[in-house]
């Protein structure tokens, strides 16, 4: 008897399972976009005629204070347009975002437009979870060659044009004017070379005041590509087939950071950047808001490379991306506010109270007399995305960070560490190429 | 007639228990065992986080992951932070318990307060630690620089690392612990304790031959539970040192975490390897149950 | 000699627990003193406890910027829903599993268990597609029923169930009461401190969940606190200030609960007047 119950318990068990998993496994996005397309194409005619009120949902993770001005944003939006559109915004953090849009898309129930960045487009561009958008760029009322070209190709996968740019940063060099004053450093310029950099961050370092010259943590792979760069090396060829880790160019580099993090304190995090301890770093354009907020008084420029190389930078575009689950109507009523958004003077504004770099060329125009903000569209123009196909988040806990913990807590000899990490790297561009 | 007796013989004892714990039983059923199969299905599929497309793979994920260094290595800080995390935390627990459980003011003052770090959510506690301990800003770094000169990153230092780890997950939760010990001891009649200190024992006595045995099925539950809390523990790793320095503190979930929910998103591979933590989990579980049921007969 | 022994031993026990209280309560009043620092009094070397200049800019930022009545609203909907729920049906599964007799109840009592032991991010994605099936993803139902019981909960309900008086129940019983009613009218008011010890748990832990009601709800009308607490920590920028007023306001209300529920679920049953 004990044994029976036992029996169909887990029989109906398995059969359950066994309905569910095929169940999601055959409910592939394609096939509903396939019928909500159509069908919306069906009343897309009628919603035109009529005006009907459309509301669109929007995800992104502008958490904190920008969250706050692009709420704003929306919220103008909804008031001015004549279109009867309401953007409803659903904010998240960018990890939970990334949990759950990718099954939001695969359930049909995605929203019908959100944000996504250069570090998190490769799995959905892989699995073709966006549509292209290239037809934004005929809309009638956008002016195409306002956007910088280098920008506008970046959000360009194989072709296919998956967004439509929201907002372009790149990493700069920051230094602190009050600590280089009282070193006795230039403090109006700012060091022109990596080597100057170093030189720098040694005299800069004073562990009885807690005062740093520079941030090198293994975990942040930022720095990392900046070293790389700055001795005209990266972590991989262009079309990334090939591990470029074990060139001299990559030597150079890892041995710099490992003088660096001497003069780096052990643990980083946002608030290490703004506490006025820290002589040089590489950072973002977000830190900018705090390290006003905090007094300090610091310079920025682009992050320079080493005598006689040619600098590089990261480029972080975010985008705007429509999942292919949003109907046709739904798509051009998006494309209102992506028109809305890129108008010179929401570009203007997002700038001036985000301090990230403009990327339309009128509204460039606009920062003209501001020599921070026109030094932030420097790297805009010769940066690229760092393994735009894969993305350098899927090396980084395999590859960058435990090559990182050898060289700087471990001591590892350099060379070989890089040959190992090197055939590493390989091995994961050959898997993720097939 | 014949069948008034059967319906009624639905309800005795020995039946009735089956109304109890239906409701129960069928929440559970759907929305637990249902999507755990899923899950331990997918562990046999190369199934990423889209879930669209995928192959079935057999036992590649387990082979896999048998030669996987970074799982080993998330295997050994999980069972260092078992070994600590869960005697230390329930000694504590216990001996506080046994000197608040009165109705005093001290004793309610005490209880409640060590009660707050429960009422905090993990984001709150990683926000007030990662600046607390922050190298450059942090109150605890800057009291320890004043005795040795320099400040210590706490959460960098691979020596540190996960003893602060541990040392967070005991703040955070041994309030919670001594509350259920308390309920626990006032459940124990105070006849015993009465009659024992009539026969002149000391508090130590009390404790260790009237408190302890008939805290059993109390301990039995808080053993059972921490140990299933520690194998799983996460959000106290995920909001402070993500794992690191050097994967130092990076336990089994957070691994599982990181392969399943970073690119390139290997949903599969991360089932396979909650279907060996939960093997593993179940064995423990089940010997420390089998042992504390045993116990628990003989006293009762 | 006696009376001397006692009074070192109490004087130990009184000085450690004290520690202890300390220990626990330094992260919190740095917490609330800076909640009315500016952020660079916060972020600062070297640093220091006590407000340069005391500000209410955190918590207006915190109520500017997240709606913070419809987050308490969805919070206690959300979080008292699933407590009561889950009290009382693992109050009566727990019951079942203690006192009562039936076939494959060890059985089933360890498959329970055993259901806690996945991580929960495991089964997410599973269950949000069958929430999706079901449609019940952005529902208050959706998100209550799936925790409406939990394996914790059967457990503890259960040991707790486990240590009650025999003679009362067999008292009962010979009184003529049916099962339900031994239940209703003896056992459960007997064992309503466990109950009310369970309600706060599961009003805490759900309280403070970020993860689960994000994922299941579609919208900023649906959110709970925690959703609202993470606007104040995005990635590379901190704000660190408001985060803390915002995790000062989300824990007063559970807090404020806790201190009236003390009354009641510490004590047992010697102290509710049921002494065997």
């Amino acid at each position: 008897m004990k044994k029976r119950v036992v029996a169909i318990v887990l029989a109906a068990m398995t059969a359950a399972s066994l309905a569910a998993c095929g169940g999601s496994g055959s409910s592939s996005a394609t096939d509903q976009t396939g019928a909500s397309t159509d069908q919306a194409e069906a009343s897309a005619d009628k919603a035109e005629a009529s005006g009907e009120p459309i509301t669109l949902s929007f995800w992104n993770g502008f958490t904190s204070g920008d969250g706050e001005v692009l709420q704003q944003i929306v919220d103008d939006f909804n008031a001015s347009n004549d279109k009867n559109i309401t953007i409803e915004m659903d904010v998240m953090p960018w990890d939970s975002f990334n949990e759950k849009l990718p099954a939001a898309i695969t359930a049909g129930n995605a929203p019908d437009f959100v944000l996504c960045s250069s570090g998190y487009y490769p799995p959905y561009v892989k699995e073709n979870s966006f549509q292209d958008v290239s037809d934004f760029y005929e809309m009638d009322g956008v002016n195409a060659d306002d956007f910088e070209e280098n920008v506008k190709d970046l959000l360009y996968y194989d072709g296919k044009c998956i967004g439509i740019p929201m907002q372009m940063v790149s990493h700069y060099f920051f230094w602190d004017k009050d600590l280089y004053e009282a070193a006795g450093l230039d403090a109006e310029n700012g060091p022109s070379t990596w080597e100057e950099i170093v030189e720098n961050a040694k005299i800069l370092t004073d562990k009885s005041k807690n005062q740093y010259g520079f941030n090198v943590d293994p975990a942040d792979n930022v720095v990392l590509q900046y070293a790389l760069f700055a001795q005209g090396g990266d972590l991989c060829n262009a079309d990334e087939t090939e591990a470029t880790l074990n060139t001299d160019a990559a030597v150079a580099a890892i041995s710099s950071l490992k003088e660096l993090s001497n003069y780096s304190p052990k643990d980083m995090d946002d608030n290490t950047f703004i506490s006025g301890q820290m002589g040089q770093f590489i950072n973002g354009p977000w830190i900018i808001s705090g390290l006003r907020e905090n007094d300090i008084n610091f310079g920025v420029k682009a992050v320079p490379a080493a005598e006689g190389k040619d600098p590089g930078a990261v480029v972080i575009p975010v985008g705007f991306s429509i999942p292919v689950t949003t109907s046709e109507e739904h798509k051009q009523a998006v494309y209102e506010f992506v028109k809305y958004w890129n108008t010179t003077d929401n570009c203007t504004r997002w700038t001036k109270e985000c301090g990230t770099p403009a990327y339309l060329k009128s509204a460039e125009e606009n920062f003209k007399d501001d020599p921070l903000t026109s030094a932030l569209s420097v790297p805009l123009q010769y940066g690229h995305v760092a393994c735009k196909k894969n993305g350098v988040s899927s090396f980084k806990t395999d590859v960058l960070q435990p090559m990182m913990e050898a060289v700087i807590n471990d001591n590892a000899d350099i060379p070989s560490t890089l040959d190992k990490y090197n055939a590493i790297l390989q091995e994961k561009l050959d898997k993720a190429a097939q | 007639m014949e069948s008034k007796i059967k319906f009624s013989k639905l309800f005795d004892k020995d039946h009735v228990g089956y109304f109890f714990i239906l409701p129960s039983l069928l929440i559970i059923f759907i929305f637990t065992i249902m999507p755990l199969f899923e899950a331990f299905g997918i562990a046999a599929t190369d199934m990423n986080i889209f879930m669209s497309k995928w192959n079935f793979t057999g036992m590649e994920n387990f082979i896999r992951s048998f030669q996987d260094e970074r799982l080993l290595n998330s295997f050994k800080n999980t069972a260092i932070f078992v070994l600590f995390n869960v005697p230390i935390q329930i000694a504590i627990s216990l001996v506080l318990a046994f000197w608040l459980y009165q109705s005093t003011w001290f004793g309610k003052f005490c209880r409640s307060v060590y009660y707050i770090p429960v009422l905090c959510s993990s984001t709150a506690v990683g926000i007030i630690f990662n600046l607390m301990l922050n190298s450059t800003v942090g109150y605890i770094p800057y009291i320890i620089s004043k005795f040795t000169g320099e400040p210590i990153a706490l959460f960098a230092e691979e020596k540190y690392a996960m003893a602060v780890i541990i040392f967070l997950a005991i703040w955070k939760s041994f309030g919670k612990t001594v509350i259920i010990l308390v309920s626990g001891i006032n459940n124990i009649s105070s006849t015993y304790f009465e009659a024992s200190e009539i026969d002149g024992a000391n508090k130590f006595q009390q404790f260790i031959y009237i408190t302890i045995p008939n805290l059993l099925p109390t301990l039995n539950f808080i053993l059972l539970t921490s140990i299933i809390g520690a194998f799983q523990v996460f959000d106290i790793v995920y909001v402070t040192t993500g794992g690191g320095p050097n994967f130092t503190t990076e336990t089994i979930v957070q691994y599982i975490y990181n392969r399943g929910f970073s690119a390139p998103y290997e949903v599969g591979y991360a089932s396979a390897m909650a279907v060996e933590l939960f093997i593993i989990i179940a064995v423990i579980i089940l010997f420390f149950k089998g042992f504390m049921e045993r116990k628990i007969e003989k006293t009762f | 000699m006696r009376k001397k022994k006692i009074n070192a031993y109490q004087i130990i026990k009184v000085i450690v627990c004290i520690l202890i209280l300390a220990v626990v309560v330094f992260p919190f009043i740095w917490m609330i003193l800076s909640t009315f620092k500016l952020q660079k009094d916060i972020i600062k070397w070297p640093p220091s406890i006590w407000p340069k200049a005391w500000t209410l800019q955190n918590y207006t930022k915190v109520f500017k910027r997240i709606p913070l009545a419809i987050y308490i609203r969805n919070t206690v909907i959300f979080a008292g829903g699933v407590s009561i729920c889950s009290a009382f049906l693992d109050s009566l599964a727990g019951y079942a599993f203690a006192r009562l007799n039936f076939k494959g109840k060890k059985w089933l009592f360890n498959l329970i268990i055993l259901t806690m032991l996945i991580p929960f991010q495991i089964i997410m994605i599973p269950l949000y597609m069958e929430l999706n099936d079901m449609n019940l993803l952005n529902t208050f139902f959706g998100l209550i029923i799936t925790r409406a019981t939990s394996a914790y909960g059967i457990f503890f309900m259960c040991s707790s169930y486990t240590g009650l008086p025999e003679s009362l129940e067999e008292a009962a019983r010979i009184d003529g009461l049916n099962e339900f009613g031994i239940f209703a009218r003896i056992m459960f008011p007997l064992n309503k401190p466990t109950f009310i010890t369970f309600f706060i748990f599961c009003l805490t832990s759900n309280w403070n969940d970020l993860i689960y009601p994000l994922m299941m709800t579609n919208s900023t009308n649906m959110r709970t606190l925690p959703a609202g607490l993470a606007m104040f920590v995005g990635e590379g920028v901190r704000e660190t200030g408001p985060a803390l007023a915002g995790a000062l306001i989300s824990i007063l209300p559970l807090f404020v609960l806790y201190c009236f529920a003390q009354k009641y679920f510490v004590e047992g049953i010697a102290v509710s007047g049921m002494k065997e």
